[in-house]
């Protein structure tokens, strides 16, 4: 079980967020979602150790260090020449040496054709969409085999097929690597899809995480992103948000 | 399958090639390294220094073994630790402030050795300081590249160790140091003044064996410290929120590159004087031929380096049968068309 607490963050010198504790188990996928300027990035930067406040972090009740935790941050724009494979390489920096040996090379290879980006392994990075470039730093930090992965909106630049592989490829690193992954999220039906468990960032406090249907209400929905969601479900049950301006929604759907 | 399998052997074999360009930039190396101990006013063939080598320096021809022994192996090696030096210092610089016009030159380190050089040269005698005197020049070009490293820490520490606010920092503090050496200057007699320009040139003439162990001692410190992170500078070439968020401490890699940096340019410059463009386009040509992996890009930096001051040495020999032009007017003249052609190519994306 992974244990999180932590101070009042601030962001540029104000005030974002009050303590906040929360627990995830080995395994679980948890999305935090809010409205823009609620605190998502701030909350996840200072999990992973980036911001002045001390956010300690323990699993089964041993402090987790900071290598142990991922972190891909919001802005991902890389001016680098490095090529796909080595930029996906340095996800494990600490380990390597002056000579990379092969299996580190061969493991990095299976991860990039597992994500379909073996085509583009030897490109550098410069040459790819923004799109390709979030795929690939995705793909670093799943190399790095992190404990605790810490996403901040890794399918901002993402088309709808690789938001949908992205995501599951994440929830699958959590359940088989026993590691946690918290994803900060805009798509709430995404959130919903593929999340175990949401945890609402709003008005300065994070409320404490629960199951999708728990916490995406109407009662959350609309004072927070000052939206009238509808609430639809998929013929496999999932659920699907759609916000409509409020007081314009379709009387139809009502 | 296999489309899947061909980029992945496009990469290796691109490693491959990497590699095959380090031993051919080794290899030119050598060539020139030949050719600058067979180049000099005394004109001694290749069969005559064979002989000298195989006599060594208590060999019977005393004249040869003294030209040999004496003046060309030690400028040669200088050559070679200078601009390994500068090669090395350069790309630390343009990798930590993620700026391809940042050298030790262009951040005011050079200017700075100028100045403590000329002080030295002016107030030197006067002092009576328990310093040989042909020691005392090299100690205050030192001791000011050191300043001037401080200094624009310092200055740069006030704003978070920002890049763009040290190369800023750095150009006021290049300009600070160029107005002090005016002042210099200025204040100088005629015979003092011909000292100081004659030092500012930047020449190997000034090498012995003496101070090509003290540079070399100096590269050989630094280059553990180097190895240790070489990931970690490829990992910045990500970008900094990149690079931090694979757990690198930014600011430490930047404090500890920012202090060899000062090693190694107070190491090149404080013995030979100011050496333009050498630490501006040698990682330039060695990220061009083996790209951005600083496991390869360092060490080809300062096998670029020194393949640079090598050419600078054998072309002032050549150029001038009778006195050897300096290598710092050869590489600043040669260097002008080089830093215009990174501009088109950093521009050209």
């Amino acid at each position: 079980m992974f244990q999180i607490t932590g101070p009042a963050l601030s962001r540029g010198g104000a005030a974002v967020l009050s303590p906040f504790a929360f627990a995830l188990s080995r395994g679980e996928m948890m999305g935090v979602v809010g409205p823009n300027g609620a605190g998502k990035s701030t909350l996840l930067r200072a999990i992973a150790g980036l911001s002045a406040e001390h956010v300690p972090v323990t699993l089964d009740g041993a402090r987790l260090g900071r290598a142990a935790i991922g972190h891909l941050p919001q802005a991902f724009s890389v001016h680098s020449a490095l090529s796909v494979l080595d930029c996906v390489l340095l996800g494990r920096r600490e380990r390597l040496g002056l000579r990379v040996p092969p299996d580190i090379i061969a493991e990095a290879e299976a991860l990039l054709a597992q994500l379909g980006l073996a085509r583009i392994a030897d490109r550098p990075m410069t040459a790819l969409s923004g799109g390709q470039q979030q795929r690939v730093l995705i793909a670093q930090r799943l190399f790095r085999q992190p404990a605790l992965m810490l996403m901040d909106e890794p399918t901002s630049a993402l088309d709808l097929h690789h938001q949908l592989s992205a995501l599951s490829e994440l929830r699958t690193y959590a359940r088989a690597a026993g590691a946690a992954v918290i994803v900060a999220l805009h798509d709430l039906t995404l959130a919903a899809r593929f999340c175990d468990r949401i945890l609402i960032v709003a008005h300065g406090g994070c409320a404490q995480p629960d199951s999708p249907d728990k916490v995406l209400t109407r009662q959350t929905i609309e004072p927070n992103w000052t939206v009238e969601p509808e609430f639809l479900r998929c013929r496999d049950g999932a659920m699907v948000i759609v916000p409509h301006s409020l007081g314009q929604r379709h009387p139809a759907a009502k | 399958m296999t489309v899947a399998a061909d980029p992945l052997a496009r990469w290796r074999a691109r490693a491959a090639r990497r590699g095959v360009a380090v031993l051919a930039a080794t290899l030119v190396l050598s060539c020139l390294v030949l050719a600058d101990i067979l180049t000099g006013p005394s004109g001694l063939s290749l069969a005559e220094i064979w002989q000298l080598v195989l006599a060594g320096p208590q060999g019977p021809d005393r004249a040869g073994a003294s030209i040999l022994f004496q003046i060309r192996l030690p400028q040669t090696a200088m050559a070679l630790i200078v601009g390994a030096c500068l090669g090395l210092a350069g790309l630390l610089m343009q990798t930590i402030l993620a700026n391809p016009l940042a050298s030790p030159f262009t951040l005011g380190f050079s200017a700075a050795a100028g100045f403590g050089a000329a002080l030295a040269i002016l107030f030197g005698s006067a002092l009576a300081l328990p310093v040989p005197a042909h020691f005392l020049t090299p100690i205050c070009a030192f001791l000011a590249t050191l300043a001037a490293t401080a200094l624009v820490w310092l200055i740069g520490r006030m704003k978070g160790t920002q890049p763009e606010i040290l190369v800023l920092a750095g150009i006021a503090v290049m300009f600070f140091f160029q107005s002090l050496l005016s002042l210099l200057q200025f204040m100088a007699s005629p015979e003092v003044l011909q000292q100081i320009v004659f030092w500012l040139f930047g020449s190997l003439l000034k090498a012995n064996w003496t101070t090509v162990q003290i540079s070399g001692a100096i590269l050989a410190l630094c280059l553990p410290f180097i190895a240790r992170d070489v990931w970690a500078l490829t990992a910045l070439r990500l970008g900094e929120a990149n690079a931090e968020s694979l757990g690198l401490d930014v600011a430490a890699l930047r404090r500890r590159a920012f202090l060899i940096t000062a090693a190694l340019t107070a190491a090149a410059v404080s013995f030979t004087g100011t050496i333009g463009f050498v630490g501006l386009i040698a990682p330039h040509v060695a990220r061009s031929l083996v790209g951005e992996d600083h496991r390869l890009a360092l060490p080809v930096a300062a096998v670029m380096g020194a393949l640079i001051l090598t050419s600078a040495s054998v072309v002032g020999k050549l150029l001038s049968s009778g006195a050897a032009i300096p290598v710092g007017i050869i590489t600043a003249v040669a260097g002008i068309p080089m830093l215009l052609a990174v501009i088109l190519r950093h521009e050209r994306g």
